[in-house]
């Protein structure tokens, strides 16, 4: 197993300044109602706090709120580019992922070129730069890309990784801060110090998590990647020209966009319809509606639609509505019932029988169940007389 | 209590749906059909998808013995046939 991790340090953080290049020389904090979850290096003794305290620790930074409909886009566009180089693909968090590169090399002249390849389809898609590991398992391939500076590769040719690792700080396993603390105060700084202990030791202290506390630090590590699933999906959005609030304008923006979309399903199915309302392009309101059953039935679409926008109390004004289709699949057929409307059914007696006594024998059947187990098809329904 | 396909039903009595037809088959040597007369001409078997067995009722005088051939005809269609182990005869069979 060869994996390479492609990972974009502070990731918030380098997307606000790229969509705002003011930024790139201020100390930056980004969060989402009220902490904090990424700062640049200036400010990185923020990065746990809340708003109010993060202000008072670093007055001087600029604060953005975070945009995770840009997030997400950016990421996106960051896995497309990783699967132009490996179609396997695991996405692990906004702005990391790791791919599957064994067999590649030999399209490369070694795995330096394989991870400037990397690095230059990321940074052609979303104009980031990206560091990138390359290594047997996961967690050394993100050691290495998180040890050299964006733009770099670390390479950690088979066999040596235990060798790599051991000058590493234990804040890199993928472990939560309680654990982290617990090896510092056992003076476990390094994971070279963890690897050295014998494996019961720390199978021992560290119960369960001790077995791959161990092989980690140690270099073992069998997880296999999980790539993606390649998922089609259909997107349209509809800006106004001036904000608007009142939710009939919403309503009717969203029916236009549900006919586009329609039109490009072309009689397929969708299985979910995300709602998004924005403005300069952030997220001020977005649900996830999944359908009980797949349909590419507008009108139930379009009554989904009125049911959420109708009685929303959006908070501000938005310029923007978009909905994305996703779960896309084949075309599917729901058997209506032959005379739905129960009205005309005396009239549909009167000309089976009329039918019945022109032709002197039944002419409208229904089917019946005999014997639906049955192994053989023939015997498991018959066409019985409609009105015998 | 099966009979034999391919018979008309007589008017007013219950009608059985999927009822198999009679069908012409090119055999190989193992069993399997190599070509199918469909329409007055006969199409070659591209491939054979899967195949299968049921054995029913032998503990009456009416015993049932199919070999199942699920099949990918030469003109894309997918048709399911069964020789009858009993008679030897083939049939198509639909499903509705």
């Amino acid at each position: 197993m060869r994996i390479a991790c492609v990972f974009i340090p502070s990731f918030t953080v380098a997307v606000e300044r790229r969509a705002d290049p003011r930024l790139a020389e201020q100390p930056l904090v980004v969060y989402d109602r009220n902490a904090v979850i990424d700062a640049s290096p200036e400010a990185a003794s923020t990065r746990v706090l809340t708003v109010r305290q993060a202000k008072a620790a670093c007055p001087h930074a600029v604060f953005v709120e975070a945009n995770r409909a840009l997030y997400r886009d950016v990421t996106e566009a960051m896995l497309n580019a990783v699967e132009e180089v490996s179609p396997l693909v695991e996405p692990v968090e906004p702005g990391a992922a790791y791919a599957d590169v064994l067999g590649l090399q030999g399209h490369y002249d070694d795995e330096f070129s394989l991870s400037a390849a990397l690095v230059e389809a990321v940074r052609t898609a979303t104009g980031l730069l990206a560091g990138t590991g390359i290594a047997d398992g996961k967690f050394v391939a993100w050691a290495a890309a998180s040890s050299v500076p964006p733009g770099d590769a670390g390479v950690v040719p088979s066999g040596r990784e235990q060798e790599f690792l051991r000058d590493k700080d234990t804040a890199l396993l993928p472990f939560g801060p309680d654990v982290i603390l617990r090896l510092n105060l056992l003076a476990l700084r390094t994971l070279g110090d963890i690897a050295a202990l014998p494996r019961t030791s720390v199978e021992a202290q560290f119960g369960r998590i001790g077995t791959r506390l161990w092989e980690l630090a140690s270099g073992i590590d069998r997880e296999p990647l999980r790539p993606r699933k390649p998922q089609e999906s259909l997107s349209e959005r509809l800006s106004f020209d001036a904000s608007v609030v009142a939710t009939e304008a919403l309503v009717m923006a969203g029916r236009q966009l549900l006919a586009r979309l329609l039109r490009r399903l072309k009689g397929r199915t969708a299985r979910r319809m995300h709602l998004q309302l924005l403005a300069d392009d952030r997220i001020v309101w977005e649900k996830l509606e999944v359908f009980r059953e797949p349909t590419g039935d507008e009108r139930r679409m379009v009554l989904i639609l009125k049911t959420r926008l109708s009685f929303l109390e959006l908070p501000q004004a938005v310029d923007t509505v978009a909905i994305t289709l996703t779960g896309i699949g084949r075309e599917m057929a729901k058997q209506e019932k032959l005379f739905a409307d129960t009205q005309n059914l005396n009239q549909i007696a009167e000309a089976i029988r009329q039918l019945r006594a022109r032709y002197d024998r039944p002419m409208i059947y229904r089917v019946a169940e005999v014997d639906p187990c049955s192994r053989h098809p023939e015997e498991r329904s018959v066409l019985v007389p409609y009105d015998a | 209590m099966l009979k034999a396909p391919g018979r008309a039903e007589r008017p007013g009595t219950l009608r059985r749906l999927n009822a198999p037809r009679t069908i012409e088959v090119r055999a190989e040597a193992g069993g399997a059909p190599s070509a199918l007369r469909r329409r007055g001409r006969w199409v070659e078997v591209a491939e054979v998808l899967d195949r299968y067995r049921t054995d029913d009722r032998w503990w009456t005088a009416e015993p049932i013995s199919r070999s199942y051939y699920a099949l990918l005809l030469e003109d894309g269609r997918a048709v399911t046939v069964f020789r009858d182990e009993v008679s030897g005869g083939w049939s198509e069979q639909r499903y509705g």
